[in-house]
């Protein structure tokens, strides 16, 4: 993947997330305040609007950035920071052995500033293992990325708005979680490939 | 001289702490970020702008949740020359008295050390 595919595949996310809002929205209604949806949207809308041609690092770094400014909450930050933390290692030709190494950064980036731990029902349960993913299988096709997402429905929510919910977080797939398949999907195959 | 710098949630909290800051350490500069665009809220990017603006080492103090997420998250993005420093020490406590120790001249080692015995 150069620099120009990268751009595409980030640009993908603005109509994935305009698809999936209600999607986000319903999920967070359950478990949150609601707004993971709508943030998400602004923040690739945002993105596609802003991030201009240039470098794989400046892609990411441009992304990370406007993610920061864009989104509020925690996932916001979150995912922004990751993506200007992956600027750093990305090379101009990402190949799969340097997306792993993005994958990877993101994952502690995430565990480090969110201060979470795997089995938390949060973003970081898809992220951190999203790296095995491409090891395992070669790529990072929706299905096995979705299947992390659905692991986080029994789990119970220690971390973030929806700990509040305790035991009633259960039953519900982690909106963070769902945004993370998706995210990570555009990183790999880029939106609209299986 | 070491200045201050105040993250709130709150646009008020962090405003009204500079000031009673300012109260006893007239001579230090103090800077508060509250609420992002006139809500509740801390933001990185509004952070980051802040620290660009810091004259001399700076302090950091910030209140609850994702304050010091977005703090920190802030303060490794910082490529300019000055030394930040986060403190955890409650904020109204702990600006307070890094304003007047910064007010009488106590090096800034020795002020984050008084900081440490005062978490929150």
């Amino acid at each position: 993947m150069n620099a120009e595919q990268l751009l595409t595949q980030l640009n993908g996310l603005k109509a994935v997330f305009e698809e999936k809002e209600d999607e986000l929205t319903q999920l967070d209604r359950e478990i949150g305040d609601g707004d993971h949806g709508v943030n998400m949207k602004r923040g690739f809308n945002a993105v596609a609007e802003k991030v201009s041609d240039g470098s794989a690092q400046d892609i990411l770094k441009q992304t990370g950035m406007t993610l920061m400014n864009s989104i509020g909450g925690a996932s916001g930050p979150l995912y922004g920071f990751s993506f200007v933390k992956m600027s750093e290692v990305a090379k101009d030709e990402i190949d799969n052995d340097n997306l792993m190494e993005m994958l990877e950064v993101f994952s502690k980036t995430v565990g480090d500033k969110g201060q979470v731990e795997a089995g938390e029902k949060t973003m970081y349960d898809v992220i951190v293992k999203s790296a095995n993913v491409l090891r395992e299988t070669g790529g990072l096709r929706l299905k096995d990325l979705q299947r992390l997402a659905d692991e986080t429905e029994d789990m119970i929510a220690t971390k973030g708005r929806a700990a509040y919910f305790k035991e009633d977080s259960k039953g519900t797939v982690d909106p963070g979680a769902q945004s993370a398949v998706y995210i990570i999907h555009a990183l790999g195959e880029g939106a609209g490939n299986d | 001289m070491t200045e201050i710098l105040i993250i709130s949630h709150s646009s008020h909290i962090a405003e009204g702490t500079k000031a009673l800051v300012e109260q006893m350490a007239k001579d230090v500069t103090i800077r508060a970020s509250g609420g992002v665009d006139g809500s509740i809220g801390t933001n990185s990017a509004q952070i980051s702008s802040m620290l660009n603006d810091v004259e001399e080492d700076t302090i950091c103090f910030y209140d609850i949740g994702s304050s010091l997420m977005n703090l920190e998250m802030a303060v490794e993005m910082y490529d300019g020359g000055h030394n930040i420093h986060v403190s955890g020490a409650p904020l109204v406590e702990g600006s307070f008295l890094a304003g007047v120790e910064i007010s009488v001249g106590t090096d800034t080692e020795s002020i984050m050390e008084k900081l440490s015995e005062m978490q929150k």
